[in-house]
């Protein structure tokens, strides 16, 4: 099945549903894909590791990951869960301040420091999931001016600001 | 003009409900059906409609019987736990020929069994649950989308046979978001219940002849309507033990009006490519999107496969299954249960045809390739 | 009673109540309140159980509703709240408000929701045939307890008060002119009004525990009923076998549940315009 799936993992706090409904925005609303969207819930997204789940398709999903193409994983503990079921080409981006132990068998791995890159460049570490979202237009090569289209939509307008820098500085990373 | 959007399953029940003139819920929080309630609760008091919070699900599905005979259109949503609760009253909704709409999001069983995760266990359920006789109806919807539509059309249906209808979808449906497209409520077909035009005097709340449904007046409107949950006549009052064509009228009257209307309406189903069909895969809800994956990839094979799903699961489909089944020389049923979907098919199947079960209830939804191998399997049986 | 009261009120006479039978005489208070108030009478509906006192609502020329055992409480809450114009008067007994409905009807008074509920208290299951139930004395002898009831009984006045209920009362088939008061002042109060007729069940309980007949159960009464002014100056030991009757709580203060709804669609319609 040709279907595109990506997994965003992390702690609870993260915005890790968050970057879910902003990408499932992008392919389902702007890029005219079908999409399912998982996210964690009940007991399992209380504390401790979570993660939402994007399966994107040109026709009806499967609703379920059966390996990713792509993976988040903001926290050591979501690194450790959720990387079981990767395969050889699964694009990984870690946040590599909070997941310091990485399996060196990775073919494509990305390590950014996401947490401090927030805090340092908007002073809110909450940021974080937003500048990993710049960061995963840019591996992806998704579009860069429609998932700002995304932002303005989706975010209250009294935080959009501050996440559209962190959005860009993300985005920018990669290209130093 | 409608509008793409992205939402979950639970959320599209809750907003096509209030689409569909939906005024009144009661319902008690149950994983995984809370979030309708939890919309409902947010959603009815803007349109002046009325969320309640009952004690229990046996309140929960009371209250709204009481309030559809107040006029409302109303609607609760529970799960495997609170389904079984219900019904009790579900059979006296059935008995009164009191349109309301049920929800149950199926959670792995029995018992309190695994609140978080999916199966498809309750499909008997929705039709054997109450005691006594009476026709079910349920609808069983595989995508957000669909969860959308099929909610419009439990309420139309409910008004206008007078009954229960039961949407019946699993924990995946309920929690995962997919983009549907929602039309604007002007270009949404919406039933409501006939009202009586008749001298008030001279009403009766019930019409036994076969396949009528008597108007439904409301309570608070002069017309004394009499309803028991006892075997009554057309007035709604007691039949005597010793009037056993009075017994037997109004249960043939409950089959009756759905039997007969079947094929205008109630019937629905998806087929996928069964027309030449050697290899028959009988599924509902999320496992037949699956199925179809399955049929898909068994046809590049050379496996000439099909797919039938019942989108109305109550009334089965019983004819048109036989008459697509006549062909096939296997069936393949695929469930999250440990085998409800086979028992219905296999009435209408053939004694040289062979039937392959794949049934899953580990808690994980069946993939495409488990369904696949089955087809296989089912293939190389020889007539 | 005259035969226009008869006629207006009732249908589908006679009942199928035993010979001395409560039930006939609170069914009796019941329109008998009715027709002195000045109600709609289209707007009134009757919801009950099952048993014996539920039967009441076959009789009546109103709208009805006959739902299950125990759930009689939750039909109406549903009426009430989808139309606040009705007078929901929900007919209940002892085992079907009190044992399998007892949740509903401590929800209802905690909710204070506008429906009034009368209990035709026998003591006892008449429909099955004469079981105990959540009232019964102790030590009375019934189908299953024929050595004697051991189970404590309920006090249904003190629970629905401590659950909440606006007005609770107790009335007695011994005065049947004071049971209609009664009932007349709770239909007319706003909230929840609770009214537990003290009544009686000859045919079962009575002849099981050699209470000889109607007459004589009826006649029994008068030792028993105190009223609550009475009761004031017994002592704890005058009043043990005593039943106290008269209005317990009528309460104007607690904000009806309906009222309190009509808040919440308030709230709700100023979060979306502002």
């Amino acid at each position: 099945m040709a279907s595109f799936q990506l997994r965003f993992s992390g702690t609870g706090g993260q915005g890790m549903m968050l970057i879910g409904d902003l990408m499932a925005h992008y392919y389902g609303l702007k890029k005219d894909k079908q999409i399912v969207l998982l996210k964690s819930y009940g007991p399992e997204a209380r504390g401790g590791a979570c993660r939402s789940e994007l399966i994107v398709d040109d026709h009806q999903c499967y609703p379920a990951i059966t390996s990713p193409d792509f993976l988040l994983c903001m926290s050591k503990q979501s690194y450790d869960l959720y990387t079981k079921d990767i395969n050889e080409s699964t694009i990984i981006l870690i946040d590599e301040e909070l997941v310091s132990e990485v399996d060196d068998k990775h073919n494509s791995i990305y390590k950014i420091p996401l947490t401090n890159i927030a805090k340092e460049k908007t002073g809110k570490t909450i940021c974080a999931n937003i500048v990993a979202l710049g960061a995963i237009t840019k591996i992806l090569n998704l579009d860069h001016d429609v998932m700002l289209e995304v932002l303005k939509e989706k975010l209250p307008s009294k935080i959009l600001d501050i996440n559209l820098f962190a959005f860009e500085e993300g985005f920018k990373y990669l290209e130093n | 003009m409608g509008s793409y959007q992205i939402m979950t399953g639970n959320e599209a029940c809750a907003r096509a409900a209030i689409a569909a003139g939906m005024s009144f819920f009661a319902g008690y929080p149950i994983t995984p059906a809370t979030e309708i309630a939890e919309l409902c609760s947010e959603l009815l008091p803007q349109n002046n409609g009325v969320y309640m919070q009952m004690e229990d699900e046996i309140a929960s599905i009371g209250a709204i019987i009481g309030a559809s005979a107040a006029g409302k259109k109303v609607m609760t949503a529970t799960s495997g736990p609170g389904f079984s609760l219900m019904q009790e009253n579900l059979g006296w909704a059935h008995i009164n020929e009191i349109p309301c709409v049920i929800v149950d999001v199926m959670r792995k069983g029995p018992s309190g069994g695994s609140a978080t995760l999916p199966a498809q266990a309750d499909i008997m359920q929705t039709k054997w649950g109450s005691h006594g006789d009476y026709r079910s109806l349920v609808v069983v919807p595989n995508s957000v989308e669909e969860i959308y539509t099929e909610t419009i059309r439990a309420f139309n249906l409910a008004e206008k046979y007078r009954q229960p209808v039961i949407l019946l979808y699993d924990a995946v449906l309920a929690h995962m978001s997919e983009k549907i497209y929602v039309r604007d409520l002007d270009e949404i077909e919406i039933i409501n219940r006939s009202k009586p035009s008749c001298d008030k005097k001279d009403y009766n709340p019930f019409n036994y002849e076969s396949s009528k449904v008597a108007p439904l007046a409301s309570f608070g409107e002069g017309y004394k309507i009499h309803f028991s949950g006892l075997t009554h006549d057309e007035t709604g009052f007691p039949v005597s033990n010793q009037n056993t064509t009075g017994l037997e009228v109004l249960i043939h009257h409950l089959f009756d009006k759905i039997d007969d209307n079947y094929d205008k309406d109630i019937k629905k189903y998806e087929t996928f490519m069964v027309d030449d069909a050697d290899v028959l895969v009988v599924s509902i809800g999320i496992t037949s999107r699956s199925a179809k994956a399955a049929v898909a990839a068994a046809r590049k094979q050379g496996i000439k496969a099909g797919l039938f799903r019942p989108i109305t699961m109550w009334p089965f489909p019983h004819d048109d299954f036989s008459r697509i089944n006549l062909k096939s020389k296997a069936i393949v049923t695929a469930e999250m249960n440990n085998g409800q979907l086979n028992q219905v098919v296999i009435e209408d199947i053939d004694r040289n045809q062979k039937l392959v079960m794949k049934n899953l209830y580990d808690g994980n939804q069946i993939r495409d390739i488990d369904i696949l191998n089955s087809i296989i399997e089912a293939n190389k049986y020889e007539q | 009673m005259n035969n226009d009261i008869y006629s207006k009120y009732l249908v589908k006479l006679p009942t199928m109540w035993c010979p001395g039978c409560g039930n006939g005489i609170v069914l009796q208070a019941i329109i008998r309140s009715i027709d002195e108030m000045d109600l709609d009478l289209d707007k009134v509906v009757f919801v009950s159980g099952i048993g014996c006192s539920s039967r009441a609502v076959n009789y009546l020329n109103f709208d009805c509703m006959h739902t299950n055992h125990g759930r009689a409480i939750a039909f109406a809450t549903g009426i009430k709240m989808a139309n606040p114009e009705l007078k929901v008067i929900v007919l209940t007994g002892d085992g079907d408000c009190a044992s399998i409905g007892g949740n509903h009807l401590i929800h209802a008074c905690r909710r204070n929701i506008d429906l009034t509920i009368i209990c035709m208290n026998n003591s006892n299951y008449g429909m099955t045939g004469g079981q105990y139930s959540p009232t019964t004395p102790i030590g009375s002898i019934t189908k299953t307890s024929i050595y004697g009831s051991y189970e404590p009984p309920f006090d249904l006045c003190d629970l629905t008060k401590s659950a909440g209920a606006s007005f609770v009362a107790r009335a007695a088939t011994y005065y049947p002119v004071q049971m209609k008061n009664i009932i007349k002042n709770a239909i007319n109060h706003k909230g929840l009004s609770f009214v537990d007729c003290a009544s009686d069940c000859p045919s079962l309980y009575g002849r099981l525990n050699r209470l000889s007949d109607a007459a004589n159960m009826m006649s029994l009464w008068k030792d028993r009923l105190v009223t609550i002014k009475q009761a004031e100056t017994m002592s704890s030991e005058q009043l043990q076998g005593k039943v106290i009757w008269g209005e317990f709580v009528n309460n104007n203060d607690r904000e009806e549940y309906c009222d309190i709804y009509a808040r919440n669609i308030s709230k709700a319609k100023e979060s979306i315009n502002g």
